[in-house]
């Protein structure tokens, strides 16, 4: 008898979930080729979009570059000082935002998924802060120029911008 | 006579300690609540000039707000989770708002208060959750350490301090063979303090939590702790530790961890309680493997854990007090695959057993031989479009009563061993 009450609500989750998964197909394209880029062997693809910078901080910022462990702990959120002292900022934009998935999976190389469980721990259980969220690439910028000790990203950089870029070796 | 007195206004000077206790958290959050504009920084960030507003900024702007809200459906064919869940039962849900705020650049403190329901079990209401003043002395690009005091969340595991979060775990319950709801409260948090800290290398982060302090205990974890349902004896002197130890790789592929718990506590049994109870001391230790791989769209995350119960006289039969030890063993496995982003499956299988040397209950002689076990297969999905909204689904075929409450079936013999159960779960957050 059981059993065959579980049959049907097993039946019933897949007739739920797989209108949803084809509904979604589209951006599982996307993401396919997202998710392509932590593998090793796509470090030929990831070469062409690391050569331009994408990191940006506050102008008084005396760093020019920073390794790639030093900014996945700023973006984890547990390195909270520059060497000089001044407090991080760290701003993002949302999880959704495709400059923002770009930004974790090719320079911070990085599974979003386990870096938004890392901010998670501090906004849940009283043991940090989350990092800044903002709305638009603009905003972006505007907030990393107006905050002492900030950090965000824009996707290839700002030419002429009153920021300053970081390169990671 | 005396005795009574004594004991009536020990218990009475303890319910106003409580009541007071709750009074000055309330009255803390309604100070947060009315001194800041509980939305402005959300508002300020879409509308308004950052840079008029940093200028205007004090240090009520600075507080961070953050809280969640989630609603769960259960229903069973058998036995009752969660509330009647035999009819269907929304008897499960939780709310909560925290607050934190970075004094200094070293100095931050956090407020969280929680409303929760766990079917049937008590407390119901809202209460701190935590309340933390984390002073950190070492802070670096390669480490960091520092201390907490106040209410903290027990690090122990992947999943316990946030837990009551819906959106961060992938399924509905956690596998209760590690995570066991009707007794979330005991390891959720403790008042006390603790120690923390961090060190990068080139591939990844060792993370340290240790911390000491004295458990939050109600009734129902008491009667469930000594294993009586009828119990009014109280527990006093108890103390919780808990250390973790991980590490986690730099990309976030893989982690691990092992943590190790343990409580202990004086019984003293109530006036009323039945006679072969006596006041004694129990002890519990628990000790937790912890792996998780992360391959493109993959997740492989598997827990096993060691847990030793043990009732010192606290039991007697005619021929005087007796020990009661319990060596258990739990541990699942899950597999869980991101269709999309926003779409993650999983299958999960999770066993947990009392007596580790008895899988099936045959030496039990107290009860049915199947609430010494439960072997539960999951099979869900969750759905997060945003980082605010989550929908989540899933079945369970358990056979096994052992995390089954006796408070929802209060009919021991009634307690059938093959179930299965339903959930679904709508979660919102900020």
């Amino acid at each position: 008898m059981y059993k065959n009450k579980a049959h049907l609500f097993i039946l019933s989750l897949f007739i739920i979930a797989l209108p949803a998964g084809g509904l979604l197909a589209e951006e599982n394209l996307t993401i396919d080729q997202g998710t392509q880029a932590q593998n090793v062997n796509q470090e030929q693809e990831n070469k062409e979009y690391s050569s331009s910078k994408h990191v940006i901080a506050h102008q008084d910022l005396q760093n020019n570059e920073l390794s790639l462990n030093e900014l996945r702990a700023i973006f984890s959120l547990r390195a909270r000082k520059w060497p000089d002292g001044t407090p991080i900022t760290v701003f993002v934009l949302r999880d959704e935002h495709d400059a923002h998935r770009q930004f974790l999976l090719k320079t911070l190389k990085m599974l979003p998924h386990q870096l938004r469980r890392q901010w998670d721990r501090y906004i849940y259980s009283g043991i940090g802060q989350g990092p800044t969220v903002v709305e638009s690439p603009e905003e972006m910028l505007s907030r990393v120029k107006s905050t002492p000790g900030g950090i965000g990203y824009i996707e290839g950089g700002v030419s002429d911008g009153p920021v300053h870029m970081l390169s990671i070796r | 006579m005396v005795q009574y007195i004594c004991f009536q206004s020990a218990k009475m000077s303890q319910i106003m300690f409580k009541g007071l206790r709750l009074l000055v958290v309330c009255g803390g959050l309604i100070f947060f609540l009315s001194s800041s504009q509980l939305f402005a920084a959300d508002d300020n960030t879409q509308t308004e000039d950052f840079a008029s507003q940093l200028e205007s900024a004090t240090w009520m702007d600075e507080i961070k707000w953050h809280g969640f809200v989630s609603q769960n459906f259960v229903a069973t064919d058998e036995n009752d989770f969660l509330g009647s869940s035999s009819d269907g039962s929304f008897k499960s849900n939780e709310a909560a708002l925290n607050a934190s705020w970075r004094a200094t650049d070293s100095l931050q403190f956090a407020l969280q208060g929680l409303y929760k329901q766990i079917g049937n079990a008590k407390p119901k209401g809202g209460r701190v959750d935590y309340a933390i003043v984390d002073w950190r002395f070492l802070d670096n690009f390669t480490n960091g350490a520092g201390v907490r005091f106040g209410r903290i969340k027990n690090p122990y595991g992947f999943f316990n301090e946030t837990r009551d979060v819906a959106a961060t775990n992938t399924s509905i319950l956690l596998p209760e063979s590690v995570y066991i709801d009707y007794l979330s409260q005991l390891f959720h948090s403790s008042d006390g303090a603790g120690f923390y800290g961090h060190s990068e290398n080139e591939y990844g982060t060792f993370l340290l939590n240790a911390q000491l302090g004295r458990p939050i205990l109600n009734n129902q974890i008491i009667s469930t702790l000594v294993g009586n349902p009828d119990t009014e004896g109280d527990i006093s002197d108890e103390r919780g530790g808990f250390v973790r130890l991980a590490y986690e790789d730099g990309a976030g592929l893989w982690r691990a961890a092992l943590s190790y718990a343990h409580f202990t506590g004086d019984f003293s049994r109530g006036a009323t309680d039945p006679a072969y109870l006596r006041d004694g001391s129990l002890f519990i230790a628990q000790l937790l493997l912890s792996l998780e791989f992360n391959w493109n769209s993959w997740q492989f995350t598997t827990e096993i854990q060691r847990r030793n119960t043990e009732l010192e006289s606290i039991y007697q039969s005619f021929s005087g007090p007796f020990d009661i030890v319990e060596k258990g063993l739990g541990y699942y496995f899950q597999t869980a695959y991101k269709v999309t982003p926003a779409l993650t499956v999983f299958l999960r299988r999770d066993e947990a057993f009392r007596y580790k040397d008895d899988r099936h209950g045959h030496d039990y002689t107290q009860g049915n031989s199947h609430a010494t076990f439960a072997k539960d297969t999951t099979l869900g999905f969750r759905y997060s479009p945003s980082f605010e909204w989550s929908f989540a689904m899933e079945v369970h075929q358990i056979d096994g009563t052992y995390w089954l409450p006796d408070i929802e079936n209060p009919n021991i013999a009634d307690q059938k061993r093959y179930w299965n159960m339903f959930l679904a779960q709508v979660a919102y957050r900020f």
